[in-house]
């Protein structure tokens, strides 16, 4: 599938995130790849015609989630980005999200933070169902599901490097490594999402 | 209606949301004191601009790493974040941050807790003020107290080395200062049991010191006299005559003889006291010689009395056999004619003999007075020459005389000027050996005439020279060489020659000879 066709896929797809989301993904990029880097994906878009107009855009306005899916999609595409750089992504975007620092009431303990997982999940999107499923101190590891979050395959490792992060934020360590037991574009009900620590 | 109301309302919500983020941003971003807030484990959730200026870190660079990693007390950030549960705050503790390009800035640090709406920490605030140059100017300040107190320190040392050395340079005066003293004493001893009196006038004319010997001679009592005047002290009968004889400004005087009274003969000596090239005053010593001039006396009057006594039967002698010689009483065999001359000989040194030790005595009664008139020495020296034409003939010595051309004129006594170049020529005919040369040579100076007499005799060893004018001195090379003589000639010269206001002197070398000069103040000009 090229890339119009993708566009023309996630065009249909419906719910909506936060305009300072949209807002971070081209300053992560910029952040992450440089000045040029964010042009060229800007360009691109433009060319596309789905360029969204995300400097007006008011931070904590709902714009539809497609722009943001699109965004990565383009980003991916242009500047040859796979999985471990759409983690890094996710995990920029942590960095310099402001919601988190609102949230951070809810960074101080993993129990805290998961139990505050479904709120901060609503500050960002208007659809789908996160749900903390276990904390396995001694595994040291955590269990997160997601349910009704069918954006595209590309969003499942920005939200894996999210998690990553966030959870470092909690989690006095470095070593933070997860991954995607379940996918709902590999014939899974749900996202699964284990998050192991050290 | 009311979902219109709600949506509104909710509309303004987000945009006071917004204006209030857009505050935080710029207000944190403009604030130029480094800011950054962290999580409750303690992670970096967001830095300001100033942040970044001082650790050189971006925001992804640094955003959810420990906060304990930018600084270099690590442990201590640990500690102050598990106490800040405890303790709310801390303020201005210093640390030091590690900076992304791995230097090392010292830091203030104040952390604040950041709490809920439930009073829960959920994270902390911290401010970084840079304190580089505080710290630099202490450290500047540290080097310059340690520089000082080192220099201080050395100075200490510098101190106690020169406080040793002082108590070392007090110890060694002390013992100088005890040396001094026991020298004063021991000096003050000798001064006070010296048997002769001993006076010390200072600088200023002043009676420094008098010794017990001097209170005795001069019948004064120390503190009569004692740091007075002189001119206080004349009023005392002794120290008028004294000082009278001593002069004004006391000069060095060697063993002036000074009559107090009939019972009271001094011999006062007067010699500078010099110390370091500084003349501190004078000393006067007293020496007590009425016994030694007494007995002097005494002598003199026995010699002058035996020379008298013996002189008589002695020219009667000469008459008797100057009678025998001519004939008056008959002819001599010529054995019997050796006896006389020899007999009449040895009478004759018998009569100069005793004539010597008359003038002696009269030279030391002070009777040796002479009869002033103008003499021509020139004349007398020629007629002594004629006189010793035999024996120079005799020892084949050859004798030259350089004489002025004009008259060398004195005033004075003839006779006795005669004797004292006589007794010269006497010396210098005697004691040069047989084909030696005589020199005399007769000058006329300025004011004087100058008479010397050279001759390449026997000479006279350099330690016997002080004693040459002594009476009845005869050096061992003359006894050696004539065992005749009565050691008075030079004396008697010298006794002359000064009488007539003149001097007389010597050079001399064993085996080499003698020259005897002496100086007479010239008489009258006359033309030859």
């Amino acid at each position: 599938m090229n890339l119009k066709e993708e566009i023309k896929k996630i065009n249909k797809l419906e719910g909506k995130t936060k305009g300072i989301e949209i807002k971070n993904n081209f300053k992560c990029i910029e952040s992450l790849e440089g000045k040029k880097a964010r042009k060229k994906v800007e360009k691109k878009l433009d060319d596309l015609g789905v360029l969204p107009d995300y400097k007006n855009y008011k931070d904590f306005n709902w714009y539809s989630v497609k722009k943001d899916v699109i965004t990565l999609l383009v980003a991916k595409e242009v500047l040859g980005w796979k999985g471990e750089e759409l983690k890094e992504h996710g995990r920029c975007l942590v960095k310099l999200s402001f919601l988190q620092k609102i949230f951070v009431k809810y960074f101080v303990s993993l129990e805290k933070m998961l139990s505050g997982i479904k709120k901060i999940w609503k500050r960002y999107f208007n659809f789908g169902e996160i749900e903390l499923k276990e904390i396995n101190k001694k595994e040291k590891m955590v269990r997160i599901q997601i349910k009704d979050f069918d954006l595209h395959p590309i969003y499942c490792k920005v939200v894996l490097g999210y998690f990553e992060k966030s959870l470092a934020f909690v989690l006095d360590t470095k070593e933070i490594e997860g991954m995607e037991t379940k996918c709902t574009f590999r014939g899974d009900k749900l996202h699964e999402f284990i998050v192991k620590y050290e | 209606m009311n979902k219109e109301k709600t949506q509104q309302e909710l509309k303004e919500a987000r945009r006071d949301l917004e204006d209030l983020k857009n505050y935080i941003t710029q207000i944190t971003s403009f604030l130029p004191v480094a800011i950054c807030t962290t999580s409750a484990a303690g992670k970096i959730m967001e830095i300001n601009d100033a942040f970044k200026k001082l650790s050189g870190y971006k925001e992804l660079e640094i955003v959810g790493n420990s906060v304990r990693e930018i600084f270099q007390e690590k442990e201590k950030i640990r500690g102050i974040i598990e106490k800040q549960e405890a303790k709310e705050k801390v303020e201005n503790t210093e640390v030091t941050l590690l900076t992304k390009r791995g230097g090392k800035v010292p830091i203030k640090l104040s952390y604040r807790t950041r709490k809920d709406t439930n009073e829960e920490t959920i994270g902390y605030f911290l401010s970084l003020i840079d304190i580089t140059e505080k710290v630099e100017a202490e450290k500047k300040l540290k080097e310059k107290v340690e520089t000082r107190t080192t220099e201080l320190r050395h100075k200490i040392n510098e101190l106690e080395k020169t406080r040793e050395a002082l108590m070392n340079m007090l110890e060694d005066f002390e013992e100088e200062r005890r040396k001094v003293e026991e020298e004063k004493k021991k000096t003050e001893a000798i001064i006070t049991n010296f048997a002769d009196g001993v006076l010390m006038v200072n600088n200023q004319n002043k009676i420094a010191l008098i010794n017990p010997k001097a209170e005795e001679l001069l019948g004064v009592e120390t503190k009569e006299v004692k740091n007075k005047k002189i001119k206080k002290v004349n009023e005392v009968p002794y120290f008028e005559k004294i000082f009278a004889e001593l002069g004004k400004e006391i000069k060095a005087v060697f063993r002036k003889e000074i009559t107090m009274n009939e019972d009271l003969i001094l011999e006062v000596s007067a010699v500078p006291v010099v110390k370091e090239e500084k003349q501190l005053g004078i000393l006067v010593t007293l020496h007590d010689i009425t016994r030694e001039k007494r007995i002097q006396k005494m002598k003199t009057e026995f010699v002058s009395v035996a020379a008298h006594q013996l002189r008589t039967p002695l020219s009667a002698i000469k008459w008797t056999l100057e009678m025998l010689l001519e004939g008056d009483v008959g002819s001599l065999t010529e054995e019997q004619k050796k006896f006389v001359i020899k007999t009449f000989k040895s009478n004759e040194r018998m009569i100069s003999l005793i004539n010597d030790l008359l003038n002696v005595s009269r030279i030391e009664e002070g009777r040796y007075l002479y009869e002033r008139k103008t003499i021509d020495v020139k004349k007398i020296i020629k007629n002594l020459i004629e006189n010793h034409k035999e024996d120079l003939k005799r020892k084949d010595i050859n004798l030259i005389y350089k004489k002025p051309k004009r008259k060398t004129n004195i005033i004075g006594d003839k006779e006795k000027i005669r004797l004292a170049i006589q007794n010269l020529i006497d010396n210098a005919v005697k004691y040069t050996l047989e084909g030696g040369e005589i020199i005399i040579e007769l000058e006329e100076e300025e004011k004087n005439i100058k008479f010397s007499i050279q001759d390449d005799g026997i000479g006279i060893s350099e330690k016997q020279h002080p004693r040459i004018f002594s009476k009845f001195f005869r050096s061992k090379t003359a006894v050696r060489r004539e065992t005749e003589g009565s050691g008075l000639g030079l004396f008697i010269a010298k006794n002359i020659i000064e009488a007539h206001g003149g001097e007389i002197w010597f050079d001399s070398k064993e085996g080499e000879g003698s020259t005897f000069y002496f100086k007479l103040p010239l008489g009258e000009k006359e033309d030859n």
